[in-house]
Formats: structure tokens, C-alpha cells, sequence
């Protein structure tokens, strides 16, 4: 596994990109540690496509006496476990495989979690065959990623 | 490589209550622990718990399981962190489990992830996820697994990573 970009916020932003990620990789893990200005749903878009209709995904959840599945939100990588503005981070840790291919859609599995609230497994398809060039982090609810917050990207090299 | 192994513990013949890493550098970004344990507990699905060093008992947990035939959510214990195959499960067969610390060395709470499963083959393997939180702001010098119930058998093993952010390839962050 090979670090690609990080960054620490050195103040508040609504959304943080990578760009020009490199095709020399085979799949791609996204390490998040974040709190916001309120709560905070996460999404992941990627090559700058915003739009709910070419994604989906299925959640399973808990939040310490219930249990949930949902198919809401489809850019949406938490669930239960937002971020707040708690002293308490969501931990978010996102496996896109095969970014690179050009024959399949893009599938990804993201773990969220937030002692105080829950934890998630979520599994995400972008319906695009097209590579994964360009990753945006922003969230649902118009909030911004607290100074301090994380942001990590790794690249995982085939054998 | 951004992941470098820092220790590999494996458990000799006469069993052990806990597994345990000590002088764990400041020098990675995230931490990850790979374990693969069986308890003489009489159990099918045994479960661990966690202590950090420097100790202390602020803890909090929420975990959703399943069972094979029904699904929960819980919040106890505060330091669970994971299934292990107990003794009743199918013989020389051990469970599996990761534990995920984010910027184990910063000043802020220490939120940490758990992914793990009891082996067997048969009913009642348990599988939890779950996200916890040791509400302290120092950093994590010291990871230990511990048995609630009998002692680890022969074999177990648990493998230490450092994880060190960076970058390279051109990849923009903005």
C-alpha cells in the first residue's frame, strides 16, 4: 500500500478532492477522521459526478439497540456514525476496488463509525465504466469538516 | 510502502490471557491490528476485550453482530473488540478480526474501528462490526487483546502494522 495525498484541515472546508490520481494502482483505500460543524452526512462523488441517479447503495447499521438496513442517500458513505461537532471523530475507511477498469462499474465498501452513535458497512456502486480519476468528499447537510479533521489516500498495488 | 509491520506475537504452548504490544512508536499515522485467536473459553463464539496503555477506563462501543440465524446491536462491553473462535467451535479452526486506530499519536480522542469473526463450522459463528472510542487525548503507546474467559490456546496470533500517511504520484488534495 502506497500513501498518495493526505491533508489536515487547517480550517473548516465544506469539501475536500483529490485529483489526478495515477492508473498505477490497483484498487484505492480513503482513510477519513473527521468532525464538522454540525451533523454531517458524508458523500463521495467521483470525476465530479454529483448526481444521485448514477449511484446506489445498501447499508447495514447499528446504533447500540437497533439494527437497520437502507438503500437511501446513494453517495452517502456513513450512516449512524455522522460526523459532529463532538469532541468524538467518525472514522471512515473506504475501499474503491478496481478503479482503474474500464469494463465494469465501481464498486466500493466503506466502514463508518462513531462510538456515539453507531457503526455502519456499507457497500456503494458508481454506474460508470469510466477511471476513477478524481475523488470529492463533501456531505449532505451544507455543514463544513472542523479544523484538524483527516483526510488520507492510498493506492494498492496489484501483485 | 505505507504499511510496515512493527510486531507479530503468536502464542506458545502453554496458552496466554492476553496478547500484547508494548513501546509502540509515535512515528505512524494510523495503527492496524490483525489477530487470528482461539480461547479454551467453552463457547462456540468467544469474545475479547481491549486495554490501551496508558490505562485508563474511558471506553464506549457500538456493535451490530450477527448470528447466522439473527442480527443485534450493543454497547457493552464498553472495550469489546472482537468475536474469537471459542473451545466447542470446529476444531483447529481460529477467528479472525482487525482493529483500526486512526491517529493513534495525536492529541485528540482515540476512535478505533473492529471488524471480526468466530469461526466455526456450524451455527451460532458470530460476526461483529463496530466503532469505538477511548476518550482520552493522549497517545497509544500500548495495544492489549485480553480474554474474558480462559486463555488464548497455542497458535493464536495478533500482528501489529504502522500505517504512515504521505504522498507521491501527483495526487491533488484540495
Amino acid at each position: 500500500m502506497v500513501a498518495l495525498a493526505t491533508t489536515t484541515l487547517g480550517s473548516a472546508a465544506s469539501t475536500v478532492t483529490f485529483s489526478s490520481i495515477p492508473g498505477t494502482y490497483r484498487d484505492l483505500r480513503l482513510v477519513i477522521s473527521a468532525t464538522a460543524s454540525g451533523g454531517a452526512d458524508l458523500r463521495m462523488s467521483f470525476n465530479g459526478d454529483n448526481s444521485d441517479g448514477n449511484y446506489s447503495r445498501v447499508v447495514m447499521s447499528g446504533n447500540g439497540s437497533s439494527t437497520f438496513s437502507v438503500t437511501s442517500s446513494p453517495r452517502a458513505i456513513d450512516y449512524y456514525a455522522n460526523a459532529t461537532s463532538g469532541s468524538e471523530p467518525n472514522v471512515i475507511t473506504v475501499d474503491v476496488m478496481d478503479y482503474m477498469a474500464t469494463d465494469k462499474h465501481k464498486t466500493s465498501l466503506a466502514r463508518a463509525n462513531r462510538a456515539g452513535s453507531g457503526t455502519d458497512a456499507i457497500a456503494l456502486r458508481w454506474a460508470s465504466t469510466s477511471a476513477v480519476t478524481t475523488i470529492l468528499i463533501d456531505n449532505a447537510n451544507s455543514q463544513t469538516f472542523s479544523t484538524g479533521s483527516t483526510f488520507a489516500l492510498y493506492g494498492i498495488v496489484s501483485a | 510502502m505505507a504499511i510496515t509491520k512493527i510486531a507479530e506475537i503468536t502464542v506458545g504452548s502453554g496458552g496466554a490471557a492476553s496478547i500484547d504490544f508494548t513501546s509502540i512508536p509515535g512515528t505512524y499515522t494510523d495503527l492496524l491490528v490483525v489477530h487470528s485467536i482461539r480461547s479454551t473459553q467453552a463457547i462456540v463464539s468467544a469474545y475479547a476485550t481491549l486495554t490501551i496503555t496508558p490505562t485508563s477506563s474511558t471506553y464506549s462501543m457500538r456493535g451490530l453482530y450477527g448470528t447466522g440465524s439473527g442480527a443485534g446491536s450493543f454497547t457493552t462491553p464498553v472495550n469489546y473488540i472482537g468475536e474469537l473462535t471459542g473451545a466447542n467451535a470446529t476444531s483447529s479452526t481460529f477467528g479472525n478480526g482487525q482493529i483500526y486506530f486512526p491517529n493513534y499519536a495525536g492529541s485528540t480522542f482515540k476512535s478505533y474501528s473492529t471488524d471480526s469473526v468466530g469461526e466455526s463450522n456450524g451455527s451460532a459463528a458470530n460476526q461483529s462490526l463496530t466503532a469505538g472510542l477511548w476518550s482520552t487525548t493522549s497517545a497509544i503507546t500500548g495495544i492489549s487483546i485480553v480474554s474474558t474467559s480462559g486463555t488464548f490456546v497455542q497458535y493464536s496470533s495478533a500482528t501489529l502494522y504502522g500505517v504512515l500517511k504521505g504522498s507521491s504520484g501527483g495526487v491533488v488534495v484540495s
